[in-house]
């Protein structure tokens, strides 16, 4: 679940529950007032004579005289009526105190239960997907037949790959239905060639405990149910393989919320959510209006692990994200991601975003990351990205896109292939999505991304990504537990690359709690 | 949004998922340029002349080659090193002499390698070798011989263990006596000159064909007080005695695997696991960069960073530099391809041929028709088996330092899957061809 999400959760149930209380206690003492009032209201009124009203609107004043003989009798004498009221006074004056007793143990009850607030929640993403092809977003270049300056490059033909390895994501954790002879990409998690088949993409568990009003704990881990032989590999063919399954530790932080005036500010530690952009705010399946991730998802959804700050100023228009991590924002799938650092400069990253309060939200962004290169001991090889986002959600219309560019230098010794030493990866990517929310159950949506990215690690493999893709698809809220969601990804090579099937049909059911 | 809603909006993406993959079914198909691969690798065509030896496509110089093929006559002494001992597999006591032919080590049972040795990474003969013994069922499709190409025609092969210390421990000296002895009509039938007189003991001239088993790098041998013109008669029987042994050693082809059989139209010829190791060998893996053509070798040489000392290797020394020294013993060896004994020495190799820092710690890539019987693999024998072989290729090889040279830059981690790596054994054990003629298989 999202960061906000859990964030607000307990807060605002308990916060729910005082407020109703209050209002219960209000309501009851207006209505108690009321009667009263009206009782009184009545006694003035009450004509006792079953009389016309007297002219000019004015009730008999209680000074008036009593009815004369003769005409009908009043069963209940006034003194009798008077008391019949003091009687009803006193009930309700003992109902209002019982009510008031009510209200202080209830309001006792919650300020003693609030500093232990805890939340479980999660959800179970469940799909079915098909591709066309092999399933892997990826073909190699044997005969170098596209991108002949390799042939004396020292890499062989098989190692020679246009397309995209994660082109043909199938979930919202961004898995490809196989990903093929990829050598970079070679965790392959859901591996079927592209099959049919049906899936739990993730079992989603989420802690959130609130110590105070200003210090609370977050945790989210996915299980993911897979193929055995694919996720642990032996040492060598003697080992009996894993399990297939696995699980992914997501999220894992504190935050305090520091006290300020006129503006907020909210310190992190741990792993937590990236500040780049804003695809990530959306990335678990329960949050994410498509099925899938963009194809720049990668290099701003990961969470790193180290201490982020965030603040907001001018009424939370402008707001300030800044981290200090071990590596990028860079998802664990990809092969750029230090999860525990092996070098000694760590990756600052920050974003600055603006929201004009039009609509739900009307924010634009600007981030960026600078570091040492993920998994390189060198210090001196550089790895920074720079992005721009836009996030609109205004009347029924949702509307996101990025665009982020970025650079992991790489490294060669003197007289080895280039990115012999560290890989170097070249990348300009974006998309744009939007949604149109039909009826309060159904959200249509469209995304267009592109991906143009250049990945060589000596002569070990070379990737030359040329992309775009169009997603259609729907998203259904069936209740407040159930969402489903439906989409069709056509992809598209660019370049000199020949096209090659390797669209996606996929679905998620996500049954959250 | 009712429950019906949700069911039926779910059976529609079943159906466009599934209507979204391919038809094709569960068999494994190949791109147009993937069968072009796969196409130069079969069949294996016929064994291309060599013309250093020109009789080498000669029935008569192999028949008369299987014969020496199996004589342990040629044979010298069995030193300690190669003595019978418990369980070892050795040939004979020390001191033993004519126990050893080239059969002993090239054993036809066994796709003409070594399976009687104990340890069975190297041989025991009249020594231990100090590498593992090469099959030679397929051999004549290679451009070099040995691990370390010291030999660049079959028949310079052919000779040089019978004077290694480790294999035969004899001398050329006493390869032509012992022809003289036995062969004479057959070798003067067809080699010319005939075999010289002096070679029989009770010649006039007998003394200037001293028979020894002391090899010319023997400094007591007496080979080093001969006349140049008496060596020379006797470099060319030995050279001749080489070509008949390669002639036979050229009939020793294992064709029509399942491989080829797949490859000429019979898809049931091999299974699934073995196609999809197919792919993976022309593919993600990468073996046929090395393992080309219908040998599945590139006839190159190669340091793939085996870790020269590993499991039982009590006789593999502990360090090999492989193509690097093999160069200097090639060029230095009167009896090459490019020598005066060659046929035709401007198609010999060996004529230029200098080492280089690159050549340190390469060995030639084995050709992999018949692998799955070969075992155990590598230079040294290093690895016992073909799933201990994909996984050293899996990691890229061993780690710098526990080999000679530097590796190959081919040699990168593949990051094979397990399922991946069974599917690449299956498909090797798909390159066993059909068994050699079992009247090749035995002496006379």
């Amino acid at each position: 679940m999202s960061e906000p999400a859990a964030k607000r959760g307990p807060v605002a149930r308990l916060a729910t529950m005082i407020m109703n209380r209050h209002v219960a206690f209000v309501v009851a003492f207006a209505l108690t007032s009321l009667a009263s009032t009206r009782a009184w209201a009545q006694v003035a009124q009450d004509p006792g004579d079953a009389g016309a009203p007297t002219a000019g609107g004015a009730g008999p004043s209680p000074t008036q005289p009593p009815p004369s003989a003769g005409a009908e009798p009043a069963a209940p004498t006034q003194e009798t009526r008077l008391r019949e009221l003091e009687a009803e006074s006193r009930r309700l004056r003992q109902e209002l105190d019982e009510l008031k007793e009510d209200h202080k143990s209830t309001s006792d009850r919650v300020d003693k239960l609030l500093p232990i607030a805890n939340k479980f929640t999660g959800y179970i993403d469940f799909g079915f997907f098909g591709t066309t092809g092999n399933g892997a977003g990826i073909r190699n270049d044997t005969d170098y037949a596209y991108f002949p300056e390799y042939r004396t490059s020292g890499i062989a033909g098989q190692w020679v790959f246009y397309g995209d390895p994660l082109a043909t994501m199938v979930n919202a954790r961004g898995e490809p239905a196989d990903t093929g002879p990829s050598r970079a990409l070679t965790f392959d998690p859901i591996h079927n060639g592209g099959k049919p088949s049906f899936i739990v993409n993730s079992i989603d568990l989420a802690l959130f405990h609130a110590v105070n009003e200003s210090l609370t704990f977050n945790a989210a881990v996915d299980f993911i149910p897979r193929t055995r032989n694919v996720s642990i590999r032996g040492q060598n063919s003697k080992d009996l393989p894993g399990l297939g399954d696995f699980l992914d530790v997501k999220l894992g932080y504190a935050e305090y919320i520091v006290p300020t005036q006129g503006w907020s500010l909210s310190l992190f530690a741990g792993k937590f959510d990236s500040v780049l952009g804003v695809e990530y705010r959306t990335q678990d399946a329960p949050d994410r209006l498509a099925v899938t991730p963009s194809l720049i998802c990668r290099y701003t959804c990961g969470r790193p692990l180290g201490l982020k700050a965030r603040a907001r100023f001018l009424d939370d228009r402008l707001a300030l994200n800044v981290s200090v991590a071990n590596g990028s924002n860079f998802v664990e799938l990809f092969p750029f991601y230090n999860e525990i650092d092996s070098n000694n400069v760590k990756t600052v990253s920050g974003r600055v975003s603006y929201d004009l309060h039009i609509g739900k939200r009307f924010e634009a962004g600007f981030s960026g990351a600078y570091g040492a290169q993920d998994l390189q001991s060198d210090d001196g090889v550089p790895q920074w990205q720079t992005g721009a986002d836009l996030s609109i959600d205004w009347k029924d219309i949702v509307l996101t896109a990025e665009w982020v560019h970025g650079i992991a230098q790489g490294a060669a010794n003197i007289g080895d292939p280039p990115c012999a030493t560290a890989p170097c990866l070249h990348f300009t990517g974006a998309y744009a999505q939007l949604g149109y929310r039909v009826l309060n159950w159904l959200t249509p949506y469209t995304r267009v991304d592109t991906r143009d990215a250049f990945h060589r690690d000596g002569t070990s493999f070379v990737y030359i990504s040329q992309l775009m893709r169009v997603t259609g698809g729907a998203h259904f809220e069936v209740g407040t537990n159930v969402v489903v969601k439906a989409e069709y990804t056509h992809v598209q090579q660019l370049g000199r690359a020949p096209q090659f099937p390797n669209d996606v049909a996929t679905s998620s059911l996500v049954l959250k709690f | 949004m009712t429950f019906g809603y949700a069911g039926m909006l779910g059976t529609g993406l079943v159906i466009l998922a599934a209507a979204c993959s391919d038809s094709a079914g569960g068999d494994v198909t190949f791109t147009g340029s993937e069968r072009a691969t796969i196409g130069a690798l079969s069949p294996l065509a016929a064994v291309e002349s060599d013309p250093t030896n020109k009789y080498a496509a000669n029935a008569a110089a192999a028949a008369f080659g299987q014969k020496l093929f199996f004589d342990t006559r040629f044979s010298g002494t069995i030193l300690a090193a190669g003595a019978l001992s418990s369980g070892n597999g050795g040939l004979g006591q020390i001191g033993d002499t004519g126990k050893i032919s080239c059969a002993s080590c090239h054993q036809p049972d066994a796709t003409f390698q070594d399976v009687r040795s104990v340890p069975n990474s190297c041989t025991v003969a009249a020594g231990w070798t100090l590498r593992n013994t090469p099959p030679l069922v397929n051999a004549a499709f290679y451009k070099w011989f040995f691990w370390d190409g010291r030999a660049d025609a079959l028949w310079v092969q052919a000779l040089l263990p019978v004077e290694a210390n480790g294999e035969m421990n004899s001398s050329r000296l006493h390869v032509a006596h012992a022809l003289y002895a036995n062969y004479k009509a057959e070798y003067n039938a067809l080699f010319d000159p005939d075999l010289d007189p002096g070679l029989d003991p009770a010649s006039a001239t007998a003394k200037q064909f001293p028979d020894s088993l002391k090899p010319p790098s023997d400094p007591q041998s007496p080979w080093n007080t001969m006349k140049p013109a008496d060596q020379d008669v006797v470099n060319r029987i030995f050279a001749n005695f080489g070509k008949a042994l390669a002639a036979y050693e050229t009939l020793l082809v294992a064709r029509n695997s399942p491989f080829d059989r797949y490859v000429a139209g019979d898809e049931a010829a091999m299974n699934t696991q073995a196609k999809l190791g197919l792919r993976l060998f022309i593919g993600k893996a990468a073996c046929v960069v090395c393992h080309a053509g219908p040998l599945l070798s590139d006839n190159k040489f190669h340091n793939t960073g085996v870790v020269q000392h590993q499991g039982d290797l009590t006789h593999v020394p502990t360090s090999d530099q492989g193509r690097f020294a093999g160069i200097p013993q090639l060029t230095a060896n009167a009896l090459n391809g490019s020598g005066a004994y060659s046929d035709s020495p401007k198609d010999g190799k060996a004529s230029g041929l200098v080492a280089t820092d690159a050549d340190r710690g390469a060995f030639r890539t084995k050709g992999l028709r018949e692998v799955a019987m070969t075992g155990p693999y590598m230079h040294g024998g290093q690895i016992a088996t073909l799933e201990d072989v994909i996984d050293h290729y899996d990691r890229g090889g061993g780690a710098a330092g526990a080999f000679e040279g530097t590796k190959d830059p081919l040699m990168v981690p593949l990051n094979l899957t397990a399922s991946e790596k069974t599917q690449l054994v299956e498909f090797l054990h798909a390159l066993t061809g059909e068994a050699v003629p079992a009247a090749l298989t035995r002496g006379p």
